[in-house]
């Protein structure tokens, strides 16, 4: 939809005494669909007593259109006086029966969508009506008309003597997100239940404007009285609305426009007119957000160049960077200036090592930085990926000529005829240290220089909650079929965020700095982060991020607060939770993360401490190839688990080894595990 | 669309009379091909119960089409009535000299949802709706315009009512529970007198009496109760009368102690306050009854309802219940029954006669 030149925009009826007339009226308005009631909304239904003389049929027969029509111009409405959860049974019980038939009908019809209004508390037995439909039938999709603001909020407060102190309805929720949260979790989260989300006259506060953007919003609805005119009398939309709108564009959200029309002389249409012109004056991309196109919550498995070869494509994507490789440049630039003064600049060589070198966009840069400088450099180029190299050593013969000296080998068994001053490198995952950058400069800085620097000189990986239903439901369609069903959400992702809402601050998790200086070396990590939540919210997971400083003040970062202008390398990476997890506002998240080592295999391994109260989730969230390791107290030791696991990790399989992090829910008292797992076996290894 | 119907539509949705006697009745279609709705005039309905009313008969004067079903009908003099429709219009519709013909003079527009009810002052020049939007609105008959819009409730409005003799005051009713007291002369012209603490289904009508003083409020699950202004905090009468919604109370001009209400369980109920009773029931309806009208002329009441019948109760109908038995429900013969048939014909039936 990103592509299509107009907006898909539909009317809401709520009176339509003559249906071909309403649907020819909203298509000369240039109106795409309509939504209008299954039955008339007056036409109470009694199934309890018997009413007699009711031979009539209880709503519009099929004849009046061609069922084609049916599917794909009309959104059924459910009557408004139907209130499956009033504490009347009698009012109950005949509002279930009239809500399955005018549902039954409008399946029957075949009609693409029914929307079913969710406008106050409780809802749970029409959530349970709703899901159990769901199941039993062949409805394509339902819309839940949820209000912004709740209707007792935009009571005007002002009208009344007292300030409408009287109200006092405390225990009647009036956060509508809430009651979206708990409909779509008792209807378990299918992709048939969509939300349909009906704005206000006033926003709310934008941090909760902001939590809508995780949901699967399939609909705006915009009623027709929070329109200003401007001065020629056509309807448009404040500001803060028209910021609303123009974000919901990337999501592929249809729009609704109800309610009567209130410019006479105008017209529907203007509406209609209105909500296109936002659309095709929408702020154009940005180059990240053009090469993203396509990829929005696409789940991708995160790239292991250490254990699998990069193919020529992934190589070709990767240059096409217009970022990345200047600020590599611009760090060899500064590095050579700062090692070798003006002075001296004719009479000294640089000994520069690119490791990893692919085909060799880093060498390129090196040279451009040299001559930028006037430092002459001498370069290697190792690579272990033996296609790669068939590019370098032409690229050798073809430009550089023996400038380059091309290394075929693994920088961590390669012995170097002399000590580099620079090593540059570009072994950086989404996560920052996922692709198993410590470990390899860790093997190639011995051939450094005691002075020696690398770039870049240091990582570090963030870590941030969030919130989207739609990623979650992405992981759990990822099942393999000798897998049970949580093996998709034990292993990170890598994935253009788009309908999601990023709850806190991304925070710092793990950082590395080169060259490692430290006897003995440990790449493992152990740290515990806290979340200050400031909404209710659910969260589905976590997203990673990372920043890197390559020289000095020289950065790369994919952290959102202050991403690296139009470098699409690297997209976010997200680790799914299982089971959603529901924090409160004014809470504190803590999540435990841990990066554990051994000779062969990095792994991180989350614990699960025993609690009263959460036995099962042991079960639950059991890696399938881990031994659980049952402890008292809340933090056991990395070595125990590295015993505890490697016994199992024997044969020839290389195992993966994951990042993996552990949520100590303070409330609960319980901790979730999951492993990820990258292996640091390269193919090499395992011929 | 016809301009005139070609029967009164099934639902008879609401019925009022004129000051001098007339009688209007509202009709809605709510299935079939075309939701609309109808509106039929009568002259003197209640003379010569026996003739046969005609449309072309000198007893119905005139008939007209409305594009979508009618909630709710008010006379504002003897020529002019407003018609709350579907589709959110209230139409001020006049009949001509002769009273032949009935044409439509202004379309008040401006909600959002279908009206639910109407009600004009006693000096005739504001009408107050009240929407399934959960808005109130306030009109100008002089200006044809909306004076008001007030956002007062939290769900849908089902009754508002102008209270008698005064000019500012009106009471509604919404689905939240709520009964508010509107005062149009103050700034802040709300006060809730009631909210949904005090009954747990919610009002969906409301009436005043003659004097202003008492409050009668119908509600969802057949409940009335009747609450003195004064004291708000104990209502005078609750009664359980009917076991399904009540669409509406009025209380008797002539005799003032006379609530009558009917409900969708298909009675006529009438309680005496002075004995805090029911002392009428009547249950010849066969399907929802909508709406019932006191004939400010000889003091009968009307009702109309779902299965397309006119229902005169007279005073000595009623009466004769108060004398029989007290705690028994008595369905009392009713020798008077107004039926419109399909074809427009409206037929007095004696009770032999009827077809079950």
């Amino acid at each position: 939809m990103a592509d299509s030149p107009h907006i898909s925009c539909g009317r809401d009826f709520f009176s339509v005494p003559d249906l071909s007339q309403a649907l020819s009226s909203s298509a000369s308005d240039k109106f795409h669909f309509i939504c209008l009631p299954i039955a008339h909304p007056r036409f109470k239904r009694e199934y309890i007593k018997p009413v007699c003389l009711r031979s009539r049929p209880f709503t519009r027969s099929d004849l009046l259109l061609p069922s084609q029509d049916w599917n794909t111009l009309v959104v059924g409405k459910v009557s408004p006086w139907i209130n499956t959860d009033s504490n009347d049974d009698v009012e109950r019980k005949n509002s279930e029966q009239a809500l399955l038939q005018e549902i039954a009908y409008a399946v029957h019809l075949g009609l693409p969508a029914i929307m079913v209004n969710l406008t106050k508390q409780p809802c749970t037995n029409l959530a349970a009506l709703i899901n159990g439909i769901c199941f039993d039938s062949h409805v394509q999709q339902f819309w839940i008309r949820v209000p912004m603001q709740s209707p007792a909020n935009e009571i005007d407060n002002s009208l009344f003597e007292d300030g409408n102190k009287q109200q006092t309805n405390c225990e009647v929720n009036n956060d509508t997100w809430e009651w979206w949260n708990s409909f779509r979790t008792l209807c378990h989260n299918t992709r048939k239940v969509g939300l349909a989300l009906e704005i206000g006259k006033e926003l709310p506060t934008p941090r909760e404007v902001k939590r809508w953007l995780g949901e699967p919003i399939r609909t705006l609805i915009i009623p027709t009285k929070i329109f200003l005119s401007n001065k020629k009398g056509y309807p448009v939309l404040s500001r803060p609305h028209q910021q609303f709108i123009i974000q919901l564009f990337k999501f592929n959200v249809q729009f609704v426009i109800s309610g009567s029309n209130k410019m006479l002389d105008k017209g529907m249409a203007t509406y209609y007119q209105y909500l296109d012109h936002l659309y095709i004056t929408k702020p154009p991309l940005d180059c990240y957000g053009q090469f993203s196109k396509g990829y929005e919550d696409y789940l991708q498995c995160p790239l292991q160049p250490l254990m699998d070869n990069l193919e020529s494509q992934t190589y070709e994507v990767f240059e096409k960077d217009p970022v990345k490789y200047n600020q590599y440049q611009e760090a060899v630039r500064r590095a050579l200036v700062d090692r070798v003064p003006e002075d001296k600049k004719d009479s000294v060589t640089t000994i520069l090592m690119v490791v990893g070198a692919g085909r060799g966009p880093l060498v390129r840069a090196s040279f451009a930085a040299s001559q930028a400088c006037g430092r002459g450099i001498k370069v290697y180029a190792i690579e272990k990926n033996p296609n790669a190299i068939v590019t370098l050593l032409t690229l050798k013969q073809e430009e550089w000529g023996d400038k380059v000296t091309v290394v075929s080998s693994d920088m961590r068994d390669w012995t170097a005829p002399e000590k580099a001053d620079i090593l540059v490198s570009e072994l950086l995952g989404s996560f920052g240290d996922n692709e198993l950058s410590p470990e390899c400069l860790d093997g190639a800085q011995r051939y450094l220089k005691d002075d020696g620097i690398s770039i870049p000189e240091s990582y570090t990986s963030y870590l941030a909650p969030l919130s989207s239903a739609k990623l979650h439901y992405e992981v759990s369609q990822c099942r393999e079929p000798n897998k049970g069903p949580q093996a998709p959400f034990e292993t990170p992702y890598v994935v253009r965020l788009c309908n999601v809402d990023i709850v806190a601050e991304p925070k710092p998790c793990f950082h590395f700095s080169h060259p490692n200086k430290d006897v003995p070396i440990d790449n493992s990590r152990s740290t515990a982060i806290d979340f200050d939540i400031q909404n209710t919210c659910l969260i589905h997971g976590f997203a990673g991020f990372f920043r890197t400083v390559l020289y000095k003040e020289l950065c790369l970062s994919i952290v959102p607060a202050d991403h690296s202008d139009g470098m699409f390398s690297w997209f976010p990476i997200f680790f799914p939770v299982q089971h959603p997890i529901y924090l409160t506002e004014s809470s504190t998240l803590r999540v435990h993360c841990w990066r554990k080592v051994s000779r062969t295999k990095i792994w991180t391994v989350t614990e699960n401490t025993l609690s009263l109260m959460d036995r099962e989730l042991i079960g639950r969230t059991r890696p399938p190839s881990c031994r659980i390791v049952e402890k008292s107290d809340t933090y056991s030791k990395p070595h125990n688990y590295k015993n505890a696991l490697e016994a199992k990790f024997t044969g020839s399989v290389p195992i993966q080894s994951i990042l993996h992090s552990s949520l100590a829910l303070e409330k609960y008292s319980a901790t979730l595990h999951f492993c990820y797992f990258l292996s640091t076996c390269t193919v090499a290894d395992r011929l | 669309m016809d301009v005139f119907p070609s029967e009164v539509y099934p639902s008879i949705d609401a019925i009022d009379h004129s000051p001098d006697g007339k009688l209007a009745i509202g009709s809605s279609k709510l299935t079939g091909r075309y939701w609309n709705g109808s509106l039929w005039l009568f002259k003197t309905p209640d003379q010569a119960p026996d003739s046969i009313y005609a449309p072309d008969n000198k007893h119905c004067s005139c008939c007209a089409s409305t594009d979508a079903g009618c909630t709710d009908l008010t006379w504002l003099d003897e020529k002019r009535l407003a018609f709350a429709s579907d589709n959110g219009i209230i139409e001020i519709w006049s009949t001509g000299e002769s009273f032949n013909e009935v044409e439509i003079l202004a379309n008040l527009t401006g909600h959002d949802d279908i009206v639910q009810s109407i009600s004009v002052n006693c000096d005739r020049v504001k009408i107050v709706s009240g929407s399934l939007d959960m808005s109130i609105r306030v009109w100008d008959l002089e200006r044809e315009a909306c004076t008001d819009t007030f956002q007062g409730h939290s769900d849908a409005v089902h009754g508002v009512c102008f209270r008698q003799e005064e000019k500012e005051i009106f009471a509604s009713a919404s689905e939240d529970g709520s009964i508010i007291l509107w005062d149009l002369r103050n700034d802040k012209p709300a006060r809730r007198l009631l909210n949904s603490s005090h009954h747990s289904a919610a009002p969906l009508c409301l009436a005043w009496d003659q004097t202003g003083k008492y409050l009668a409020i119908g509600y969802k699950d057949g409940s009335i109760s009747c609450y003195d202004l004064r004291n708000i905090d104990q209502p005078v009468f609750k009664r359980k009368p009917h076991c399904r919604d009540v669409n509406a109370v009025a209380f008797c001009p002539k005799r003032p102690s006379w609530l009558a209400s009917v409900s969708n369980d298909c009675i006529v109920n009438i309680l005496d306050l002075n004995a805090n009773q029911s002392c009428y029931q009547n249950n010849d309806h066969k399907d929802f009854v909508r709406d019932l009208s006191w004939s400010p002329v000889d003091g009968c009441l009307r009702t109309c309802g779902w299965d397309t019948q006119i229902i005169r109760h007279t005073t000595t109908m009623i009466e004769e219940g108060m004398d029989a038995k007290v705690n028994k429900t008595v369905a009392l013969e009713t020798s008077v029954i107004a039926r419109v048939g399909c074809n427009g014909v409206i037929s007095t039936v004696n009770k032999s006669n009827l077809i079950e």
